[in-house]
């Protein structure tokens, strides 16, 4: 469960905001220094908006689960995972690039914006970090403009 | 396998412009294997669908299935429930199974997603190579188990052409193997280069498509 750094806010609240992208971030879980420093669900915290979500592998996300993410109105998809060789279960993150990569080109061709899905590496994160991670997406996902999904998730 | 590749996204959404609630059907038997129309294959598209259908200012609903196989008819009868509920239905299966979907349901738009292409095996994941051109006539045993017709550009019956390079591969793509050097090598190992001495005839091509659509009748199998 998530700490009080942040003050947690529902989804619905989150849409109401026009300036502030809603961001989604799914981690491996073993990128993060302890499992007190987990982050899960809603965080609303000074100029960020996320929901964060914690996976044993960062191979864990499906295309799909990633398309749906942004079906549902996020406006950008974080996939946080461990740097290159240090995956615990051996080439789990390589698969993960992988397959961000593919969503990102199918992204394009239906003219979403690659950039509204990125992957980023870190190991050893503590909560601050996974939250500064997130937020340096604001800018650019503000620059995209608003997922125009939003408001047609179920 | 039968293998099939996704339509290009603007022809879907070109398609689908006049609809607004779609069932995206998926089948779990080849399509699946060569990850092109598979339940991971359709839970992708109707998200990517929706999006980019938004792009043009349109707004539907999808709803997705995966069925077992759709080239048989009673897996097809698990769409009845749901098939009155949309406007039109995106197969990603074989064209074996959207013409099933089709027939099943003549009411409705029945659309390919994806283009069938060939009958293949994985090479190693995320390559399939085509293996068989469902000739009606096959020439395996006089082959060395490699099929001229599929695996040659040119379905040659009595190879090679001059266009085998020295690496064994083919004058049209470097990274396609030259079968009929593939067929000497293994005739080679097995001590028997002579028998490619033997001049095979023109096939029996009426046997497949050029002897119009093809039927086998079983009677000890009929109702």
């Amino acid at each position: 469960m998530g700490k009080s750094l942040g003050k947690r806010a529902g989804m619905k609240d989150a849409n109401r905001s026009v300036t502030m992208p809603r961001i989604v971030v799914v981690y491996c879980r073993n990128a993060v220094s302890s499992a007190a420093e987990l982050l899960e669900g809603p965080y609303t915290v000074k100029g960020l908006n996320a929901f964060f979500a914690a996976l044993p592998c960062s191979s864990k996300i499906e295309p799909s689960y990633l398309l749906k993410i942004l079906a549902d109105g996020a406006d950008g998809v974080l996939v946080v995972a461990c740097p290159e060789g240090h995956c615990r279960f051996m080439v789990g993150n390589v698969r993960a690039e992988k397959r961000v990569n593919y969503v990102r080109s199918l992204l394009d061709k239906a003219k979403m914006g690659a950039e509204r899905l990125t992957l980023e590496r870190g190991e050893n994160l503590t909560e601050k970090d996974l939250l500064s991670l997130a937020q340096r997406r604001v800018e650019p996902l503000k620059i995209l403009g608003p997922n125009p999904m939003k408001g047609d998730g179920k | 396998m039968i293998i099939a590749e996704w339509k290009p996204l603007p022809e879907l959404v070109e398609i689908l412009k006049g609809h607004t609630n779609v069932l995206v059907v998926g089948c779990a038997t080849c399509v699946a294997e060569c990850a092109a129309g598979g339940e991971r294959e359709v839970e992708t598209l109707a998200p990517l669908l929706q999006m980019a259908l938004k792009q043009e200012g349109r707004t539907i609903n999808v709803r997705t299935s995966t069925l077992e196989r759709q080239c048989e008819w009673e897996f097809v009868e698990e769409l009845a429930k749901v098939a009155p509920q949309v406007d039109a239905i995106v197969s990603l299966a074989c064209g074996i199974g959207i013409q099933a979907v089709a027939e099943r349901f003549p009411e409705l738009a029945v659309y390919p997603g994806v283009n069938t292409t060939a009958l293949a095996i994985r090479q190693e994941p995320g390559t399939w190579l085509a293996r068989c051109a469902a000739c009606g006539d096959c020439v395996l045993g006089e082959t060395f188990g490699f099929c001229p017709v599929a695996r040659c550009a040119k379905s040659l019956s009595n190879g090679p052409c001059g266009g085998t390079r020295k690496n064994g591969k083919c004058e049209i793509d470097e990274n396609i193997d030259c079968v009929w050097y593939q067929i000497y090598e293994r005739a080679k190992a097995r001590g028997k280069v002579e028998q490619l001495l033997k001049v095979r005839k023109p096939k029996n091509w009426s046997n497949s498509g050029h002897g119009g659509p093809k039927r086998v009748v079983r009677e000890d199998l009929r109702p």
